[in-house]
């Protein structure tokens, strides 16, 4: 009797131990992102609601670093973060299925403005989400076309002859001056938009395998932008220009047309008048850029930023972090960093400042063109350059480089774009 | 002994732990990482391939040409022109000899990027200083820098102007510490100022011209910012150094950009020796 006794009393204890320590805490998670840190600074409050909503998880954000140092670092360290924001490039390397965690909320995806999730599809899977971002327009200089006598259309774009008509005008009435400029450093990526205006594309929409820029229209567009340096229209020293010097020549009222943003790009014109380079702000007004025949739509080139989520192979962990990606790209977190000269809205949801009654007694000049260049944007959508490649700084660097033979006379437009093609393909080839 | 040893052995430990964690081991892995395809996340090893394009990539036999271009221009010149200043003032009065050497240290004092913005207004083809100087002898605006040679030429003038200040001063110290019976001997017989210069000054500063060639001997292979600043190495103008920022940034090839810094470091080994045995002359 004692024994059995004994011997229930034994397996009462066994079955205490194993059983009665009731659920296993969950463990803490930990969700890691890498993002600059301004934008840490703007999105506090958005990250504490997160992290309130979410006890049990930890949170920490790592600096971004100038390149891709830090993020670079903890990949090779075995140590990745839950998520990356960066710029479309940045992002670009880690858009790898499997990888990069997928984005399948059908209500996150169809808040998005059409257009601007493609460059993030890879094998038709959605890898990353942008935020909110800049858009490049056209910026026709009023005060000189009135100055020449070009007469400005109504519509929001010029035709390439209209183009070409008022920068033979500027030439020979307003000498020192040009219809618009043509760098090759920098963002010279932008230059691309000439070959938006000739309907040629880079890529074909998520194949980015091979280039498709060896096309009849991109022929076009080269031979455009030789005749432009060729006659004049362009400054001569486009062979070494940078962008900030194109800049100052656009704020100094001395280009036809030229690549301009809303906000911060006005203050460079104001300053120019303050420092007595220009007698007064020249009228002006944001145009798609210009249109050759047959041409419907002239896509827009753009920046910004953009955030993917790294697969961690944990369930819980990988939807947390689709869950702060949705968070961090979503309407608050948008509303939160657009504006002028800082970019436009990607999701609908988001709430985007209007123009501003110039007779109000307080007004901001940046918004002044700043619902102009959206409608621009809605009504063009955007023009891929590879920005989520690899090789997207290369492909710059690249045209770059055979933009200055073609000035130079040593290429030919047919030869520029054979050249171009290979280069393209070799570097997508990872040869 | 075998304390001493140890206590040796100790002392030298901080320093060997910094070689192998900051020289050693990053060239291990610059070396293993040139056998790869590589764009820091995907990894493919192709074992000779980066090196074997490379000899074959003709954009590269450019680099390699450009590098040693900018090195002919810029090694003489620096050599050469502190030289003929040091000869000209080293017996003229002390505050001639130190605004020689401040207008020579002047461009040293600001960064690259400064220096470079003034240079590309200086070679601006419309509103450059150079062009409006060349027009007074007739001659048309000139792109400078859209050109291979002219580029090369005047990102090496860009470059020699900022570093000619260090060779005046090892040639001024080395005068100055050439005894004074040696000028009485010479004068007591009869030689003329520039005799003395020629014939005296310049023989015994043998060893210091071999010292400025030794350090300039590479210069040209090494330039990155003024390129960028200037051509962004467009117009076949790169050095080795620019080539490898752009392989390894530009165009995420790390693995060719490593392979490129190992050719980089064959190359200067081989002119280390040679600067072993002028070292060896110079003794």
């Amino acid at each position: 009797m004692k024994r059995i006794l004994l011997l229930v009393l034994c397996f009462i204890l066994v079955f205490a131990f194993v059983f009665a320590g009731g659920e296993k805490e969950k463990e803490r998670v930990k969700i890691v992102i890498v993002l600059h840190p301004g934008h840490a600074e703007a999105y506090k409050g958005l990250f504490d609601t997160w992290i309130a909503a979410h006890p049990g998880v930890d949170f920490k954000w790592v600096d971004k670093g100038a390149r891709t140092d830090a993020i670079d670092a903890l990949i090779a360290a075995g140590t990745p973060p839950n998520l990356y924001m960066a710029t479309p490039q940045e992002v670009g390397r880690f858009l790898i299925p499997d990888f990069a965690l997928e984005v399948t909320d059908k209500n996150v995806l169809k808040d998005y403005m059409p257009g601007t999730l493609d460059i993030y599809t890879r094998e038709g899977k959605m890898l990353a989400l942008p935020m909110s971002m800049p858009y490049n327009a056209f910026d026709i200089n009023l005060t000189l076309a009135e100055k020449v006598g070009f007469k400005v259309p109504d519509r929001h774009f010029l035709t390439i002859d209209e183009f070409l008509q008022f920068s033979e005008l500027i030439k020979q009435k307003a000498p020192g001056h040009y219809g618009t400029a043509i760098w090759t450093s920098g963002s010279a990526v932008v230059n691309f938009q000439w070959y938006a205006s000739f309907g040629a594309k880079l890529f074909k929409k998520g194949d980015y395998t091979k280039t498709v820029i060896n096309s009849p229209e991109a022929l076009k567009a080269v031979k455009f932008m030789k005749m432009l340096y060729d006659k004049g229209y362009i400054p001569p020293e486009a062979g070494v220009m940078i962008d900030d010097e194109m800049v100052a020549m656009w704020a100094s009222g001395k280009l036809g047309g030229a690549w301009a943003r809303a906000g911060g790009w006005l203050g460079m014109m104001y300053s120019a008048v303050d420092q007595g380079l220009l007698d007064k702000p020249f009228e002006h007004r944001f145009m798609s850029w210009p249109k050759a025949e047959g041409v419907d739509k002239v896509p827009g080139t753009f920046g910004g930023a953009a955030v993917v989520a790294i697969a961690t192979g944990n369930k819980r962990t990988d939807a947390l972090a689709l869950d702060f990606l949705a968070m961090i790209t979503g309407a608050e977190a948008q509303t939160i960093m657009i504006g002028p000269g800082s970019g436009y809205k990607t999701r609908y949801s988001a709430k985007q400042p209007p123009d501003v009654d110039l007779e109000a007694p307080v007004y901001d000049p940046g918004f002044l063109h700043y619902q102009k260049i959206f409608e621009l944007l809605q009504e063009n959508g955007l023009y891929d350059t590879g920005e989520t490649t690899l090789i997207n700084r290369a492909i710059g660097s690249e045209h770059m480089r055979l933009l200055q033979e073609l000035f130079a006379g040593n290429l030919t437009p047919k030869k520029f774009l054979d050249t171009f093609e290979a280069k393209i393909n070799s570097l997508l080839a990872g040869e | 002994m075998k304390g001493r040893r140890l206590i040796i052995l100790f002392l030298l430990l901080p320093g060997a732990v910094f070689l192998l964690f900051f020289t050693a081991l990053p060239l291990y892995f610059m070396v293993e990482r040139s056998f790869y395809r590589s764009n820091y996340i995907v990894n493919k090893w192709v074992g000779l391939q980066n090196y074997i394009k490379s000899f074959f990539d003709k954009e590269y036999r450019q680099v390699f040409g450009s590098s040693f271009l900018y090195t002919a221009i810029i090694c003489p010149t620096t050599v050469f022109v502190p030289l003929f200043f040091a000869l000209l003032v080293y017996d003229t009065p002390k505050w001639v000899q130190t605004y020689t050497k401040f207008v020579f240290f002047i461009p040293s004092f600001a960064s690259g990027v400064i220096i470079a913005s003034v240079w590309r207004w200086i070679y601006h083809p419309r509103i450059g200083l150079l062009n409006y100087l060349t027009s007074f002898i007739g001659m048309k605006p000139v792109t400078w820098m859209a050109n291979r040679y002219t580029g090369i030429a005047g990102m090496s003038v860009m470059t020699i102007s900022g570093i000619m200040g260090v060779p005046l001063l090892i040639y001024l110290s080395s005068i100055l510490s050439i005894p004074a019976e040696v000028f009485d001997a010479a004068r007591v017989d009869g030689a003329s100022r520039i005799q003395v210069k020629l014939r005296i000054v310049l023989p015994l500063l043998g060893p210091s011209i071999l010292l400025v060639v030794l350090i300039t001997m590479m210069s040209g292979f090494f330039i990155i910012e003024t390129i960028l600043m200037m051509t962004n190495g467009g117009y076949g103008t790169q050095t080795f150094m620019f080539n490898i920022f752009y392989e390894g940034v530009d165009k995420q090839r790390v693995g060719m950009a490593a392979a490129r810094s190992a050719l980089l470091f064959v190359i200067v080994m081989a002119m280390a020796v040679v600067k072993r045995k002028l070292e060896g002359l110079k003794r």
